[in-house]
């Protein structure tokens, strides 16, 4: 039983594409641009990076209770993209080319591992039973070490800046495949939510749909900081209260459980 | 009439206390001779009359600084690297949490340091404690013959019990252990009166104050039991609270301290196994909530999530350990 909410929610999908296809593909208001480093760092860090770790811990939890592998990739993939999002954000402080080219591709980086958890959710994961808390722990800290060596390398190699260049092939290269592993990773949760009717799930799906779509702006912006990038950019902040609320979709306490049983 | 006219007046009488007869002597006077006002209990032995002098708090004389081991590694790091010297460490839980085999883990602890170690027992003999720790490898009957433990089981009663700490008392004295444990206070409770109980514990966490005797003693308390149900626990130094918490159809051990006087502690609720090397203490939960509640749980929003994309299991990989 889809909620009024769940309902509401889905409308952004459209919403998002028509702005992306009015800003972008018809360039109307192209002349409009505003770039604030500032307020895409608050962003960043006041939206995207918190409920990056908000979903990371629960995922990490969840891993360590079920040992399940998809469930750590999606945390991992949250996680990686909050963590480069931010460290972006302070590239860009640096340098805006090296700071977009480094969101970049943590942004693919992440829809890799989405669409692996997707996958894994779909058709079934396999399960570990030891040393649960070394492999969160190695893991996370890994993830944090990549994006960090991105950071480095954005600033490090010239060419990567070329990822930053609008319309250039290596950033439409990036960004469409972006888009089509966060397509296709919403696509499968979406199939997992057809067969449980979870409300965390559907969340979760329309969280990286709503995503999808931010990248899908971004990929059809024709000038940095014009009302395209603007819809990418409020797109993800959506994406991230849906994911949100998928943690908040989650029971607060669990219902009345059988009384211990004593021993001895 | 004649309690005017004579120097000493002492009154034997009877009373039945619990189903037993108990003999009670009470000095009423004793003239140019400071008394014990106290009621004291008497046996007629074969050797003839015994009096039990009322179980008195020691003196206290020292506060040590010195760490003692509890046996369990785990334990030690959790209490900052033991307990101290001297002080008492109160170990409950419900029945078949392990804690005769914490106090069998701190007697081999102590006596592989050299450390003299005597084992009251109030429910367990001697043959069966020597037959658990074997079961852990440890060679109780070598410390025995070392002289480095030593057992002493009873199974008081009520007309009994004076007895018993008359002949522990005796024990203490003789073998003069650095380590003590008592396992069983519960079954002691069940055959004093409160006051003599509460006498009793006192005795026993000044005695290490005053001798440097380390002791650890056990009690048994029901499911989810807090220190306050213990209502004498107040006196022990350390509290350390084992359980068994139900997760997923399988029993799960819990250990937490409560307190530890003078000690920084590790609070958290930390995992414990009985493996074959004893008590193992392990990672603090993190999938279960309310587990001092009585009623561990999954932390709810954690298994929504984990269920929510539990999708279909694939297969199992590594060994369960």
């Amino acid at each position: 039983m889809v909620s009024k909410t769940q309902k509401l929610g889905i409308v952004s999908i459209p919403v998002l594409a028509t702005l992306a296809a009015t800003f972008g593909v018809f360039g109307i208001a192209a002349g409009l641009i505003f770039e604030s480093v500032l307020l895409e760092t608050i962003l960043n860090i006041g939206v995207i990076l918190s409920v990056s770790v908000v979903v990371a811990r629960i995922s990490a939890k969840s891993f360590l209770q079920t040992g399940s592998t998809n469930v750590l990739l999606l945390g991992l993939a949250v996680f990686e993209f909050g963590f480069s999002a931010t460290l972006g954000g302070f590239v860009s402080s640096i340098s805006v080319s090296e700071g977009i080219a480094m969101y970049e591709m943590g942004a693919l980086t992440s829809a890799g591992l989405h669409f692996a958890s997707g996958v894994l959710t779909y058709r079934g994961s396999p399960q570990r039973t030891t040393r649960l808390g070394l492999r969160v722990g190695i893991s996370y800290v890994a993830t944090m070490i990549f994006v960090s060596i991105l950071s480095i390398l954005a600033l490090g190699i010239p060419s990567i800046s070329l990822l930053a260049q609008t319309g250039s092939i290596p950033q439409r290269t990036v960004l469409s495949m972006t888009v089509i592993m966060l397509l296709a990773s919403a696509f499968f949760f979406s199939r997992v939510y057809s067969r449980s009717h979870s409300p965390i799930v559907y969340w979760y799906s329309l969280g990286l749909a709503t995503t999808s779509f931010s990248f899908l702006a971004f990929f059809l912006t024709r000038t940095n900081g014009d009302l395209a990038t603007w819809t990418g950019i409020g797109g993800l902040c959506l994406g991230s209260v849906y994911f949100l609320l998928s943690v908040l979709a989650a029971p607060k306490a669990l219902g009345a459980r059988k009384p211990m049983q004593r021993v001895g | 009439m004649e309690e005017f006219v004579s120097d000493a007046v002492v009154i034997l009488t009877h009373a039945l206390e619990r189903g037993y007869l108990i003999r009670n002597l009470d000095i009423v006077k004793m003239r140019g001779t400071r008394t014990n006002r106290a009621r004291m209990k008497y046996d007629i032995a074969d050797d003839g009359i015994v009096v039990y002098p009322p179980l008195t708090p020691y003196a206290t004389e020292k506060v040590y600084t010195e760490r003692v081991s509890t046996g369990i590694d785990g334990l030690d790091r959790m209490l900052s690297g033991g307990v101290y010297k001297g002080s008492t460490m109160l170990v409950m839980g419900e029945s078949g949490t392990g804690k005769t085999t914490s106090a069998l883990q701190f007697l081999v602890r102590g006596a592989t340091s050299n450390d003299k170690v005597l084992f009251v027992s109030y429910e367990e003999s001697p043959e069966e404690l020597i037959r658990l720790g074997r079961s852990f490898g440890w060679k109780l009957e070598e410390l025995i013959e070392k002289r480095l433990a030593r057992f002493a089981c009873y199974f008081p009663d009520p007309g009994s019990i004076q007895r018993v700490f008359s002949e522990t008392r005796r024990i203490i004295e003789e073998y003069r252990p650095s380590r003590l444990i008592v396992d069983g206070l519960t079954s002691l409770e069940r055959v004093m009166d409160e006051d003599e109980f509460f006498q009793v514990i006192r005795r026993l966490t000044t005695l290490g104050k005053s001798t440097g005797i380390t002791c650890l003693a056990t009690a048994r308390t029901s499911e989810g039991a807090l220190p306050s149900d213990f209502w004498v626990s107040s006196l022990a130094d350390v509290i350390l609270s084992l359980r068994q918490i139900e997760s997923q159809s399988a029993l799960r051990r819990a250990l937490v301290i409560f307190k530890a006087r003078g000690s920084a502690i590790d609070p958290s609720i930390r995992e414990f196994e009985i493996s074959q090397r004893g008590v193992v203490v392990e990672d603090k939960f993190t999938d279960l909530d309310q587990i001092l509640g009585g009623s561990a749980r999954k932390s709810a929003r954690v298994e929504g999530w984990s269920d929510a994309f539990a999708g279909k299991p694939k297969s199992k990989t590594g060994t369960p350990g």
